[in-house]
């Protein structure tokens, strides 16, 4: 058996985990080694930002869970170097170069999967005005979910609080109480980090599934506990805010010494005065989720501490983020069994440790119905992010920044990697609000919808969207003949080349290298038939349009 | 937010209108085509409708778009009131004196409550009587107090004060449903029959996916600021190319995977249509460009006021040239939706909310005026929504979740130069405030929506199977559209 089946067997005797045991068998996969290049393939879908050749050979030599070790074990490669390593100018522009080109070099791939689902969780956005400015602050942030992708998630709830990116997006940035001005502490981040990022509104079940009462779902929370953790989180600015005479003014207090880069800290009164509270922090005792009373006369220090603790120990918090990641990573309509499974993992990673992301993260991708499920059921999987498109084909063709402008890495006209939201729709930590680009909940009417299930990249998938994408990689790929006009990067496709000389070779290659031979045939002979009908002296343009035809293939727009 | 619930058959006799319904192994469409061949008896509309919805993303603090000026102790309009509940973030305040002063409001008339110094334009167009607004609407199931609230013995929206609960609950009109569906989905199930033309959707968006227009039936369409987009594919006369796509799209064998081509072919079955329609030959042999299409069509001294780099007139720019192209399309009633971001105003309220009320009242302006050049403004209709006001004291630079809200209505069909509803109490710990100044509403979304509804085609008789709980509310419709 392997070793975290057993720590699923142990949580559920001595954690009273709801599902019976039967249920956690199931998820013992018989299939440790992939099946073939399509099975390889399909894990590597979820795991990487897009199989190369090199992957799939890893995979099918190692077995699933050894890929898995290898890569928890990688070291991390971090995204705020690469962005300091620029000349000058850094704007939000840069940081999403150095996102992409981490996306697609970067060999702990599995962990920055797992940091893109992580900030889709924990979300932020440069959509807003004090934060736009301030790329490398908004890297810095990224850099925690790179580093704490597979550590503890209590910790990273705290160590996100406490950046000064989330205390401006979501305003717990010099939070007070001030009753001479009539000022009352902002419900911003106390609200959210409920609703959001640990325990959502409603009570669950270990499988995901609601608690009920009377028919009725049971709120995790009331107003009255967002206005307490609301009173419990004020207190916090900018690190050495104080400007050394250990008496925190208003000025310091809100505006001065923006150290964008240090964990928030409190700013002590020791002097005050009719323009300022007595205390920043606001020591009355507070009723928060649970009724739990974080007692009066505590520092922020402490109020943060037991509140987090409390977030973190609801028992919703292991149901809330295991579908979260699982439809990041999976599948869009994971069965009950498996949201409880994963949660087990997170409530207990079998050594009596909560919380514990990297075991979460492994459970999730070697999860029986993820291994086996699309042969097992037809509607796994789920429809992939924007984003991927380009970093899938990037890989595999090895995409290498154009030689007139390697040497000049910030120069030029800005394109899809600089701006890919004007492209493909999508772009890290720029969604448009703190629910991120789509919702857990979003069901595409129609036969989506009629058949119960949810399809959460469906809601940036509209009739203009679907067509940008196309259209985008029409202009890449073929009016650019890849020219590096909009992407800067040039595909490798020597191999392909070779090929242009036979449409059904190349075809069956661009297949095999894209998509592991699961191309639709009756596509594959409409397509082999087109390419024919280029004349054979334009070998770039076959090659071309092939890759156009199953790039924007349906097969290619869905993971399963 | 809930899974996907499937109907109950309650729902859908309350959708259909059917007070009793035999045989029930009827489908969910056979019983909902049969409820409209039963309420639909008049096919044909002999004008153009269109209902455009601006969505205030985020909660609209509506209390500094509509301000006390009086100073009559009456507490809904009352500046002193006013200002000493709102205190640095009122209408009037000056930081550096910490001093309030009323003198900047503009004035309505015949009304001691005035606009935001940034809503001159709309101003003008409410003195014009095109302009009406709404006091105090919010997501409720029938009609509350304080003291029932306090009492615990009324029905209330679920999640209250969180942005995603409460704008869905306006977008559904129907707070206590779990159904996917929104009010201009359901009206246009029950209308788009009588459209001439079923295809493109009655249901137009500018803003991508939105919940406001599903319907069982009727879907939203959505186009980007320039219209349509259609594949690319080169030089493509014998349409060799868009086969090859078209063959490959439809070789789909997965639920998710065939509706993303069945999206895609949305988008290019009307496209050539609809394309055609808004860039006409520029007399060159080629494509209007949109600067030459918006010429053409607005004339240049209207194109010269309109804003620049407004998001919000972009997109409205877009909905007035789809009115313009009405005939070629053969719809009779229309709904769109735009909507402008950015309202959860937690913080740099004073910075903020400035910016985004000029971008509301240039592009409602241009707006107006387009329309007014068109001469659609009798047939439009355009309202904001936007999930709920802010709470009425500050949390240093800004405000919090609130519940009530004032909301703007704009068209020749209004009743304009007034205020509907009761205007609220501001007084912090007033009768009408919960905590913190978040105001319990006195209209329900539900009476907002039916008036429109009302205007836009529904019969009076269908209201309450379009909106289920109208009947809580003493008065199913107000009185700002004749």
């Amino acid at each position: 058996m392997h070793r975290w089946l057993l720590v699923l067997a142990l949580v559920a005797t001595t954690a009273g985990a709801q599902p019976s045991d039967d249920v956690i068998f199931s998820a013992s996969f018989e299939a440790a080694v992939p099946n073939g290049n399509a099975e390889a393939g399909a894990f590597l879908w979820r795991v990487t930002y897009g199989p190369t050749q090199a992957d799939i050979d890893s995979v099918n030599n190692m077995g699933f869970e050894a890929w898995v070790d290898q890569q928890q074990s990688m070291a991390a490669t971090y995204h705020s170097p690469q962005l300091e390593a620029f000349p000058n100018d850094l704007g939000q522009g840069e940081r999403q170069r150095v996102w992409f080109n981490t996306a697609k070099n970067a060999p702990d791939q599995f962990r920055q999967r797992a940091a893109f689902a992580l900030s889709q969780v924990l979300v932020v956005s440069d959509l807003n005005g004090e934060l736009e400015g301030q790329p490398l602050a908004l890297t810095n942030y990224y850099d925690l979910l790179v580093e704490h992708a597979f550590g503890n998630y209590r910790q990273l709830l705290e160590e996100v609080t406490l950046t000064p990116v989330m205390g401006h997006y979501l305003s717990m940035f010099s939070s007070t109480r001030d009753p001479f001005l009539g000022i009352e502490p902002d419900e911003n981040y106390a609200r959210e980090i409920m609703q959001l990022f640990s325990i959502g509104l409603n009570e669950l079940n270990i499988d995901g599934s609601l608690r009920t009462s009377g028919g009725n779902p049971i709120p995790t929370y009331q107003q009255s506990h967002i206005v307490a953790l609301a009173e419990a989180f004020t207190g916090w600015t900018f690190a050495g805010a104080d400007q050394g005479d250990g008496d925190c003014e208003p000025w310091e207090w809100k505006y001065a010494e923006r150290n964008w880069l240090e964990p928030m800290a409190p700013c002590p009164v020791t002097n005050p005065n009719e323009n300022q509270p007595d205390d920043y922090h606001v020591t009355t005792a507070k009723t928060i989720v649970g009724d739990v009373v974080l007692p009066a006369g505590q520092t922020p220090e402490q109020d943060l501490t037991m509140a987090l603790d409390t977030l973190f120990n609801h028992p919703n918090v292991g149901p809330f983020l295991a579908r979260r990641l699982i439809q990041r990573l999976v599948t869009s309509n994971p069965s009950p069994a498996y949201i409880a499974r994963v949660a087990s993992v997170f409530n207990n990673n079998g050594s009596n440790v909560r919380g514990d992301l990297g075991a979460v993260f492994k459970a999730i991708v070697l999860d029986n119905e993820a291994l086996s499920g699309a042969s097992n059921n037809a509607t796994f999987g789920k429809l992939r992010e924007p984003l991927f498109f380009q970093l899938h084909l990037n890989r595999v063709y090895d995409a290498r920044i154009s030689p007139e402008f390697a040497g000049n890495p910030s120069c030029c006209w800005p394109g899809a990697i600089y701006q890919p939201q004007q492209f493909v729709g999508q772009a890290a930590l720029r969604s448009p609000s703190v629910f991120n680009f789509f919702t857990p909940d979003y069901a595409q009417p129609g036969p989506i919808e009629t058949q119960g299930l949810v399809s959460p990249e469906f809601q940036i998938t509209t009739e203009t969207q679907v067509v940008r994408l196309a259209n985008y990689f029409w202009d890449t790929l073929i009016w650019g003949g890849q020219y590096p006009w909009q992407t800067q990067h040039e595909l490798q496709t020597g191999s392909l080349l070779a090929l242009a000389g036979n449409p059904t070779a190349l075809v069956n290659q661009v297949d095999n290298d894209l998509l592991f031979g699961t191309l639709d045939n009756t596509a594959r002979q409409v397509i082999i038939s087109r390419i024919a009908n280029i004349r054979e002296s334009d070998a770039q343009r076959r090659v071309d349009e092939a890759l156009y035809y199953i790039v924007t293939s349906p097969q290619n727009a869905v993971q399963r | 937010m809930s899974r996907v619930k499937p109907f109950s058959r309650r729902d859908i006799l309350k959708i259909a209108g059917f007070t009793a319904v035999n045989g029930s192994t009827l489908g969910t469409l056979g019983l909902l085509q049969r409820a409209q061949a039963a309420t639909l008896h008049q096919k044909g509309f002999n004008d153009y409708r269109a209902l455009v919805c601006i969505a205030l993303g985020g909660g609209a603090d509506s209390y500094n778009m509509l301000v006390p000026t009086g100073d009559n102790n009456n507490p809904a309009e009352d500046y002193a009131t006013y200002t000493q509940t709102r205190q640095n973030m009122a209408v009037g305040y000056d930081v550096d004196s910490e001093t309030w002063n009323p003198s900047s409001i503009l004035p309505l008339n015949n009304t001691s409550m005035g606009l935001n110094p940034l809503l001159s334009g709309l101003q003008g167009i409410y003195n014009n009587n095109d302009l009406a607004i709404v006091s105090n609407v919010g997501s409720l199931i029938e009609p509350v107090t304080k003291a029932q609230i306090d009492a615990g013995n009324v029905q209330l929206p679920p999640q209250l004060f969180s942005h995603s609960d409460q704008f869905i609950q306006w977008e559904r009109a129907y707070a206590d449903s779990q159904q996917n569906r929104g009010w201009f989905g359901r009206v246009a199930d029950l209308l788009h029959e009588s459209n001439t033309s079923q295809s493109p959707s009655m249901n137009v968006s500018v803003i991508g996916n939105n919940l406001l227009q599903v319907g069982d039936i009727v879907q939203p369409y959505s186009i980007s600021q320039s219209g349509p987009i259609g594949l690319e594919t080169g030089w493509d006369p014998e349409g060799e190319k868009l086969s090859v796509i078209e063959s490959v799209m439809a070789t789909s064998d997965n639920l998710f995977a065939t509706e993303y081509s069945r999206v895609k072919g949305r988008a290019q079955d009307n496209y050539d249509l609809i394309f055609s329609a808004l860039y006409l030959d520029n007399g060159q042999g080629q494509t209007e460009s949109q600067e030459q299409a918006d010429l053409r069509v607005f004339g240049q001294a209207l194109v010269d006021s309109f804003p620049q780099n407004n998001w919000l007139w972009d997109q409205l720019k877009i909905v007035a040239r789809m009115i313009d192209i009405r005939d070629v399309l053969q719809v009779e009633r229309q709904t769109f939706v735009v909507e402008l971001g950015g309202w959860d105003t937690h913080d740099n309220q004073n910075d903020d909310l400035p910016e985004l009320l000029q971008l509301l009242n240039d592009a409602m302006t241009a707006f107006n005026a387009a329309l007014n050049h068109l001469n659609m403004s009798n047939n439009v209709t355009t309202f904001t929504q936007s999930e709920f006001s802010r709470t009425l004291n500050s949390n240093g630079d800004g405000t919090d979740h609130g519940w009530g809200s004032h909301q703007i209505v704009m068209g020749g069909a209004v009743q304009g130069g007034q205020i509907y509803g009761e205007l609220p109490n501001l007084q912090l710990d007033g009768p009408q405030d919960i905590d913190r100044g978040r105001i319990i509403p006195t209209l329900g979304v539900e009476q907002y929506a039916a008036t429109l509804s009302s205007w836009f085609g529904v019969p009076t008789g269908e209201l309450q199977t379009v909106f289920p709980n109208l009947g809580n509310f003493d008065q199913q419709t107000l009185s700002f559209l004749g």
